[in-house]
């Protein structure tokens, strides 16, 4: 076995070019193999950590029945948080409540469509520590009519620090209001709804101009046990509890449409790399007619002539395999480490979807070693047929072929 | 008699038609002989010498080699006569590209299953054959002549009881034909190595010590030598 090895092992380097040809589109299918599925895994990590850390905490409760199907955060299906929630709350690890509620920013003859994000001053930092927000300004101060806005949004209306504008909205009851505020603060969290889409004041502020009545469209917690456990403690009270991955299972339903379409691309790649790996085989073997004949007549076992050209192409599909393994790997590490910013692509196009325009790649052994098997397969199995025509050669025919 | 051909007759399809290579020949090669089956292209030697190597089979009629028929065998048991009974020397060498000298006589004894002492066996041989400094040359490096010595050391290394050459100077000039025809000539007065060649060359006939002629798949005569 390590002779037919070794003798595959020269074949190849035999004709070097051509088996660099062959092997390139299995470098390339196992390479992007790695660093497609490395992507995916990194945006699914990107939308639980965007979610974690802008609105989520590691468990998200919402009154019962509140709508889940976008973005239309009603104040008439918000709650109260009962005395029996905080104690089970309290309990349960540091929390915080957010009011979430459409509005309206009019600056000078400009408007847009807006949400205002209400959070409690004394407990908003127990959750979000807001050390990977980048804020310019400051946060609105206690009992003033100030607000900070969005990143993205702030561009969009051209909203400097100091700009006076209107905020209207309607109260809990249907009534319309509007209030005079200061941009105090432009912050960008990386949750690209937020950044697009929000403005942040306090919640004593949000209630002069909702007139909110204390009620609560969101409850953010860290808790001490598993979020499963915690999610257990704190159901049936009015509020449904909800882990990050069942906040978030939306988008990362939609990853794994973007993880199966790149598993086309790649089985698309991986075909032509077969076709080549085929037609390299089968060239090789009629290139070797004669030497075939010759070990067939020296004795060589026909399973072991066909065992050879396995051997050529699972020895091209591991190297092949090893370097797109390394190149992929080396990618999604870089990309792990350094992350591939979106922010210019992602702010424009993708306002509506709760995550980072930095996007940190992900690395597991998983994929990579079956990214490497799968490269391995796809050249042994290529090359079954050409090893079969190779070993039915007729000796006394081939050993004297030109 | 180390091999022999019984009632031997050969066809192959060619289309709608059968092409009769040999018809009912009977021949027989005994230990230590040095002979030549000669004849214009076409004749049947190629085939006879085919059949005798365990490279093919019969339509009909026996083969027999050390007195058992071969014919009937399968594949892989001719595979594994081949590899312990019979040396192969080829018009165009066949040494095999991607391995050296050594490594090419190696690959004889090791298809052989035979593994005692192989490394100096193998030195042994190319010694034998003027290649001691040639071992580790791989056939691109070698002349012609050098590789057809390579391909003698390779039939004789595993001591085989027949080595069968396919016209084995033709792809040589006449001063290496003749050496090579010299060198095995000499294993066999001095080893009595057995040869049996194919040839229509005259020179390779008049070193012959026995010659059969063969013509239409007919043996049409058979001359021994002193």
């Amino acid at each position: 076995m390590l002779f037919l090895l070794s003798l595959a092992a020269r074949n190849l380097v035999r004709n070097l070019r051509r088996t660099v040809l062959t092997g390139t589109a299995v470098v390339a299918g196992v390479a992007l193999m790695i660093f497609g599925w490395g992507l995916i895994d990194g945006l699914d990590d990107n939308i639980l950590r965007a979610a974690r850390l802008t609105y989520a905490g590691d468990l998200v409760l919402r009154p019962d029945g509140y709508p889940d199907d976008g973005l239309r955060f009603p104040l008439d299906q918000a709650a109260a948080v009962s005395p029996a929630l905080t104690a089970k709350l309290d309990a349960a690890g540091p929390w915080t409540a957010r009011t979430t509620f459409p509005a309206r920013l009019v600056k000078g003859v400009d408007a847009q469509r807006v949400f205002v994000v209400a959070y409690d001053p004394a407990t908003e930092t127990r959750v979000f520590d807001r050390k990977s927000w980048r804020l310019e300004g400051s946060w609105p101060a206690a009992d003033k009519p100030e607000i900070v806005a969005g990143s993205a949004f702030a561009r969009l209306m051209e909203l400097k620090l100091g700009d006076e504008v209107v905020l209207e909205a309607r109260t809990r009851d249907g009534a319309i209001n509007a209030l005079n505020y200061t941009v105090v603060g432009v912050v960008r969290t990386d949750n690209t709804t937020m950044d697009n889409l929000s403005v942040w004041m306090e919640a004593p502020a949000a209630e002069q101009l909702a007139v909110l009545g204390g009620v609560r469209t969101q409850i953010a917690v860290l808790p001490t046990a598993t979020p499963d456990v915690a999610k257990a403690t704190l159901a049936g009270l009015g509020w449904t509890p909800l882990t990050l991955p069942e906040e978030c299972d939306d988008l990362i339903a939609m990853n794994r449409i973007r993880r199966k379409s790149i598993s086309v691309v790649v089985g698309m790649i991986m075909l032509i790399a077969a076709t080549g790996i085929a037609n390299t085989v089968i060239m090789a073997a009629f290139e070797r007619i004669r030497e075939i004949g010759t070990l067939l007549a020296l004795g060589m076992p026909r399973r072991d002539v066909q065992l050879l050209f396995l051997l050529e192409g699972g020895v091209m599909g591991l190297v092949a395999g090893v370097f797109g393994a390394v190149l992929g790997s080396s990618l999604v590490l870089y990309w792990q480490a350094n992350g591939m910013d979106f922010s210019s692509i992602v702010e424009k196009m993708a306002a509506n979807m709760s995550m980072s325009v930095v996007v940190y790649t992900h690395f597991s052994w998983a994929p990579t070693l079956l990214s490497l098997l799968f490269g391995v397969v796809v050249a042994v199995l290529a090359s079954v047929w050409p090893a079969r025509y190779a070993s039915r050669i007729v000796p006394a025919d081939a050993v004297r072929a030109d | 008699m180390i091999c022999e051909l019984v009632d031997v007759t050969k066809e192959y399809p060619m289309g709608e038609l059968k092409v009769v290579a040999l018809a009912g020949v009977s021949v027989g090669v005994d230990a230590g002989e040095f002979t030549v089956f000669a004849g214009p292209s076409g004749s049947g030697k190629s085939t006879a010498l085919n059949l005798i190597g365990c490279l093919d089979r019969p339509s009909s009629g026996k083969v027999l080699l050390d007195g058992k028929d071969v014919a009937t065998l399968a594949d892989e048991a001719l595979g594994a006569v081949r590899a312990r009974r019979i040396g192969f020397i080829f018009q165009s060498f066949n040494l095999i590209p991607v391995l050296t000298a050594a490594e090419n006589v190696d690959l004889a004894l090791r298809l052989a299953g035979d593994t005692e002492n192989r490394a100096a066996r193998v030195e042994k041989a190319l010694v034998d054959v003027g290649l001691q400094d040639y071992l580790h040359r791989r056939p691109s490096q070698l002349s012609g002549g050098q590789q057809q010595r390579v391909a003698i050391a390779r039939a004789l290394v595993k001591k085989p009881a027949i080595i069968i050459a396919d016209e084995p100077t033709a792809n040589l000039d006449s001063t290496n034909g003749e050496a090579i025809l010299e060198l095995m000539r000499e294993m066999n007065e001095r080893d009595g190595v057995t040869f049996l060649f194919s040839t229509h060359d005259p020179m390779v006939m008049s070193r012959a010590r026995r010659v059969v002629k063969l013509k239409d798949g007919h043996v049409v005569g058979d001359e021994r030598r002193a």
